[in-house]
């Protein structure tokens, strides 16, 4: 039995991102040396660590069967948020919870709206993305400058070693917790049950509505640690400092094997994912291509995977016949 | 038989504008099976959802092991003993066995300060279980890599981590093969010989008088009666579910059968059907018979082009026909009625007439494309008259008709493309004993009127009681056919069954 | 039936809600009500979102979405613009066409031959798109040429020319989705695609068909757009794909499919334009527009939400009367 399980999960789509992963690793090793250099695989460990916390977190979401696209607007207002108060003088040690606190309360709005007001996830956070980025402006105007050196802390000062910036610690501590709270946790079974059959789990006692409402909460505070990394690394805090980041975790997760129907989808898949991504700019660059093509790049790499993994399913479907349940139509409970 | 474990009195359910259950008796006895009978729409489902708090009754009581309960949501009734295995499986797909048994009251272990999931302790209890089963799953398989019966023992087995001593069975054979029937039917009665009182809900008269040590009847949400199985019959039973005598069930009227129709040679299809011929006959009725999965509904589908990659020759009227896909066959006149309406037969938030229309809109075009939305409406009015769908309008919601009209809008919608060869897969299936006649008496008719039907069903009695001929099908292939002068139940079963034993042992 | 008459009277609370703003706004501030103020603010700024608006309700009606409507505009501005350069306007127009259709297949063959969700497939050709307009740009502005500023510009009887484009559009669509056998199977795939294949129906080619029609909008789109602003850069067109999406949602169009038209929409994007101009009228900031529009969005959501609980309460009653019927006869 153990030997069969073995045989079955080993054939999975982490495994084989794992792979392409691997080769591409290889292949970068031969065409462009410098991808190596300290300086490179630090920078990308950096853009590494605050893809990964976010997308960690967006996993959880569509594990759910929920989605969320004003994740980008949601990081903004958190950076935004966090250098004010670091104008203030407030050190990281203040800074890092007060930004957890913050997105999580964003997204717990979202959560609300999706649960309470029952409007589709995508369509709930297509507003709430509005009203993020309206009120960013009227917060400040344009950007908050001059920040001062406790700000940049993380980013300049806090390295492991004297150079693996500690956002890469903080990712894995996420990262660790994250693997043990999906394995271990009650709570982490809710999660799959409700994206399986939402009906099916409250059947089972699982109070949908707040547990879905507490996964927002949860991935709000892992933006909100995403969007200290982000803002820490300049004096100058921007009010687009999130734009369009959402779409990279999505791809992320998407990457990762997740699918957006929800039920299934593993965090180690989302690391893999999420690494992929942070690679193809610097790798793209070492390589001596312009950078104007990473985006296409990415692109491609996202449609080619959905596209394999989803061939691997049709055919699976064309030998099981489709299962016929005898559904009794028409009874109105 | 031991004591009372499960009374209700008098339970009253209403939904806006329905009233679903109206002062409902019934008391279960710890080891024995009670039957709860009733056509569609009785209230047999919805009177078991308030049992396990699912629904919360307006009114009534219920004792629950001695006490008085009222539970609001399933899992304080899986709590206090009470558990249902519904009709469609509620388990979660893409999560595994153990995740599924123990979903909702995981037990926890201490690590430090955290309490942690204790699988090793899950993984001990469920393997007790699937023993008591006599079961063997595995317990890391994903729940979609399982098959029906499968899937059944682990809602079984998820009822014994709750320690259940009731359980409910809301028609647990609708999608089993006989053999697996059979095998549930084991295990059902071993857990009631082990004390555990059972209800068992179904339609299916031959299963509750094998099963059953009692059977309740209800009828429009009310009770009706209960009764010892040793002391009633089927008549009786049938008598008490439609509220007066059943005449004949199957009205098959003689009609002149003409030259051969429609011939099938050497099809084939790798993995599902291999070389079958057959033919059939003008103002024909052909029954195929067999057990789930024999591949009828496969050989159907791939006829009428769903498919699309089956070999072998079809001729219609002695003209060989290509078919590439469904609307090829439509065009040639040989038109398919699904077997699940809600889910391949019909658009159910859509009128009527709008579901009539659907596979034959160019023919109801009014210029450029425009819709003739006039000419709709007097086709669904002409065919709510010819069918006798029990609606108001021909814009009326199909959603909103019952299960025995909404297979009266399906049957309409094939008719309206005029077809020369009409196959019927299961028409009859869930559908009340009302609607179920009335649509024996419109094949019947139809069969008068020159149409040749193929029919497909799982109740030997209608096939017997409508078909012409009728082909035994198994595992792919015709295994035997027999002529309406000669052919029994058993007969066919024989059939359908035997081959199998066989060909495991061989 | 039941339905239709819910669906009428949420159209009506619609356009309620935007006669209530439009002379909310007028009375405010009196300049807002000129034609040239209503012909070349509020309807000129809003013509490309709203010509996309259209065949997205189409997509949306099948259950479907396509968040790569913004780029596929913007790739095929720039093909063109670089068609034009090289081989001139009749090239442009060809080039720009065909890039927008090419988009728009490519997303319908994955999302259709594939089965892969719509949104996931869109949300990779958004990047894909997005990307290939960046590489073949360099990330320069590409220059307007004299069709698509005729496109952009131009007035024919006193209206500008991507005015009456719009209508001629919005008419079309209003009869292909509403009136037409083809609108009529776009619905049977939102409410039940199974059941839709297995009335003959070929939904594969009917996906692709409505995908790449979006496209071709697009490409229409990216003429008028290049006119407008005279030049683009390659991330033009993000912000875009949301703002359709926007518009289809607040006319009532169920994101889940099956429910909604095409006059909706039309309303959704006179809310929209009729906010963004007279909030612009009145001083108010960007910004605070923004936030207008998404409550007014969530408004309009809840509504829906209200309006489509209230239909199915309805129909349980229904059933009773369905059960009444049957009772009878027996």
């Amino acid at each position: 039995m153990n030997e069969k399980k073995k045989k079955a999960s080993f054939l999975t789509t982490e495994f084989y991102l794992a792979i392409f992963l691997v080769v591409v690793l290889l292949l970068l090793g031969v065409l462009a040396k410098d991808f190596y250099s300290i300086n490179n695989m630090m920078s990308l460990l950096n853009t590494f660590s605050y893809i990964l916390i976010s997308a960690i977190g967006m996993n959880m979401i569509i594990i759910t069967s929920n989605i969320d696209v004003s994740t980008g607007a949601l990081i903004s207002v958190v950076c935004l948020f966090t250098a004010a108060l670091g104008k203030a003088g407030v050190p990281f040690a203040g800074l890092l919870p007060a930004a957890m606190l913050m997105g999580a309360a964003l997204s717990t709005l979202n959560g609300l709206f999706i649960t309470k007001m029952k409007i589709p996830a995508i369509v709930a956070t297509l507003a709430t993305t509005q009203i993020f980025q309206g009120v960013l402006p009227l917060l400040v105007e344009g950007s908050i400058y001059d920040l001062p050196q406790s700000f940049t802390w993380l980013a300049f000062e806090a390295k492991i070693f004297g150079i693996i910036p500690a956002s890469v610690l903080i990712c894995l501590i996420v990262t660790v917790i994250a693997l043990i709270f999906m394995k271990y946790s009650k709570f982490s079974k809710k999660i799959y049950a409700i994206g399986n059959n939402a009906n099916g789990a409250r059947l089972a006692g699982v109070n949908v509505n707040r547990t879905v409402v507490i996964t927002y909460a949860i991935a709000g505070a892992l933006f909100g640690i995403s969007a200290i990394i982000i803002a820490t690394a300049g004096q100058r805090v921007t009010n687009t400092m999130g734009t369009g980041l959402e779409m990279t975790f999505i791809a992320a997760v998407v990457l990762g094997g997740t699918s957006t129907a929800g039920g299934s989808g593993k965090i180690i898949g989302t690391v893999i994912g999420a690494f992929i991504l942070a690679m193809i700019a610097p790798a793209i660059n070492y390589l001596g291509i312009s950078p104007n093509w990473s985006d296409a790049v990415k692109g491609a790499i996202i449609i080619i995977s959905v596209v394999v993994s989803g061939a691997k399913y049709l055919k699976k479907k064309r030998v099981i016949p489709a299962e016929k349940l005898a559904k009794a139509g028409g009874e109105a409970s | 038989m031991g004591q009372t474990i499960l009374e209700l009195h008098d339970i009253v359910k209403t939904f806006p504008g329905v009233l679903a259950l109206n002062g409902i008796n019934f008391n279960l006895q710890g080891g024995e099976i009670h039957a709860i009978c009733g056509e569609n729409g009785a209230g047999k489902s919805t009177l078991m959802k308030v049992v396990c708090g699912v629904h919360e009754a307006d009114s009534g009581t219920m004792v629950v092991n001695g006490k008085q309960e009222n539970f609001s949501n399933p899992m304080e009734a899986y709590e206090k003993g009470v558990s249902i295995i519904f009709q469609e499986t509620s388990l979660f797909e893409e999560m595994t066995v153990l995740d599924n048994l123990f979903l909702g009251h995981e037990k926890t272990k201490k690590a430090g300060i955290i309490k942690v999931l204790d699988y090793g302790g899950m993984r001990k209890e469920a393997e007790k279980i699937f023993q008591r089963l006599n079961t063997k799953i595995n317990l890391d398989a994903q729940i979609k890599t399982l098959g029906m019966a499968q899937k059944q023992m682990v809602e079984i087995a998820k009822a014994l981590t709750f320690d259940a001593n009731i359980i409910i069975f809301d028609e647990p054979t609708a999608s089993l093969t006989q053999r697996e029937v059979t095998a549930l039917f084991k295990i059902i009665n071993d857990l009631k010989a082990s004390g555990l009182g059972i209800v068992y809900i179904s339609h299916r008269m031959e299963e509750i008088f094998e099963l059953c040590d009692r059977v309740t009847v209800v009828r429009d949400g009310q009770y009706i009666s209960t009764k010892n199985i040793a002391e009633t019959n089927k008549d009786e039973l049938v008598a008490d579910m439609v509220g007066r005598k059943m005449g004949s069930y199957y009205p098959k009227s003689e009609t002149a059968i003409g030259e051969e129709i429609f011939r099938v040679e050497g099809y084939y299809d790798e993995g599902f059907l291999e070389n079958i011929s057959f033919n059939v006959k003008k103002g024909e009725i052909l029954g195929f018979a067999g057990l789930a999965g024999a591949g009828r509904t496969e050989l159907m589908e791939s006829i009428c082009g769903f498919t699309g990659r089956a070999a072998g020759t079809v001729w219609l009227e002695g003209k060989r026909l290509h078919i590439k896909n469904y609307k090829d066959a439509m065009a040639n006149g040989i038109v398919y009625v699904s077997e699940d309406r809600g889910k391949y037969g019909l658009i159910v938030d859509m009128s009527i007439q709008q579901n009539i229309s659907l596979p034959q809109l160019e023919n109801f075009k009014k210029g450029p494309g425009f819709l003739d939305v006039k000419k709709e409406s007097d086709k669904g009015a002409e065919y709510i008259k010819e069918v006798g769908i029990k609606a108001p309008a021909p814009d009326f919601l199909v959603a909103n008709l019952s299960g025995g009209n909404q297979q009266k809008v399906s049957v309409s919608k094939a008719l309206a493309m005029n077809p020369k060869l009409l196959i019927l897969d299961e028409p009859t299936r869930g559908v009340d004993v009302n609607a179920k006649a009335e649509i024996h008496k419109i094949i019947s008719e139809l069969t008068q009127k020159g149409l040749t039907i193929i029919m497909i069903s799982s109740e030997l009695p209608e096939l017997i009681g409508m078909c012409d001929r009728i082909y035994v099908m198994k595992d792919g292939y015709i295994a035997g056919s027999f002529d309406r002068e000669n052919v029994t139940q058993e007969k066919i079963l024989t059939v359908a069954l035997e081959s199998k034993k066989e060909k495991q042992e061989g | 039936m039941k339905k239709k008459l819910l669906k009428f009277s949420f159209n009506k609370a619609l356009f309620l809600i935007w006669l209530i703003i439009f002379f909310g706004i007028a009375i405010k501030s009196p300049s807002f009500l000129t034609a040239p103020y209503i012909i070349n603010v509020m309807l000129r700024n809003i013509v490309e979102i709203g010509m996309v608006a259209l065949p997205m309700t189409l997509i949306i009606i099948t259950g479907g979405i396509d968040l790569s409507v913004g780029n596929t505009m913007i790739l095929s501005a720039m093909l063109g613009g670089i068609a034009y350069t090289r081989w001139g306007t009749a090239a442009a127009i060809l080039v720009t066409l065909l890039t927008g259709a090419a988009c728009g297949l490519l997303n319908g063959i994955i999302i259709a031959k594939a089965k892969i969700s719509a949104m996931v497939t869109t949300l990779a050709t958004m990047y894909l798109f997005l990307g290939l307009a960046r590489g073949i740009s360099k990330g320069d502005s590409i220059y307007s040429y004299g069709f698509a500023e005729f496109l952009g510009n131009i007035s024919i009887s006193g209206l500008p020319i991507q005015i009456w484009l719009y209508i001629i559009l919005a008419v079309i669509f209003t009869l292909l989705l509403g009136k037409s056998i083809f609108g009529r199977k776009l619905y049977g795939i939102g409410l039940n695609i199974n059941a839709t294949k297995y009335s003959g129906v070929n939904t594969d080619r009917m996906l692709i068909l409505i995908y790449t029609l979006c496209g071709i909008i697009c490409a229409i789109a990216a003429f008028i757009f290049l006119g407008r602003f005279t030049s683009v850069k390659y991330d033009a067109g993000t912000s875009f794909n949301l703002k359709v999406i926007t518009i289809v949602v607040l006319g009532g169009t169920s994101i889940m499919g099956g429910v909604g038209d095409m006059k909706g929409t039309i309303l959704g994007t006179l809310i929209i334009a009729t906010l963004n101009s007279g909030l612009t009228v009145m001083n108010i900031p960007i910004d605070v527009q923004t936030i207008v529009q998404g409550i007014v969005l969530i408004i309009a959501l809840i509504a829906c939400a209200v309006v489509t609980e209230r239909s199915k309460k309805k129909r349980i009653i229904k059933v009773d009367t369905g059960e009444g019927i049957k009772s009878e006869t027996a």
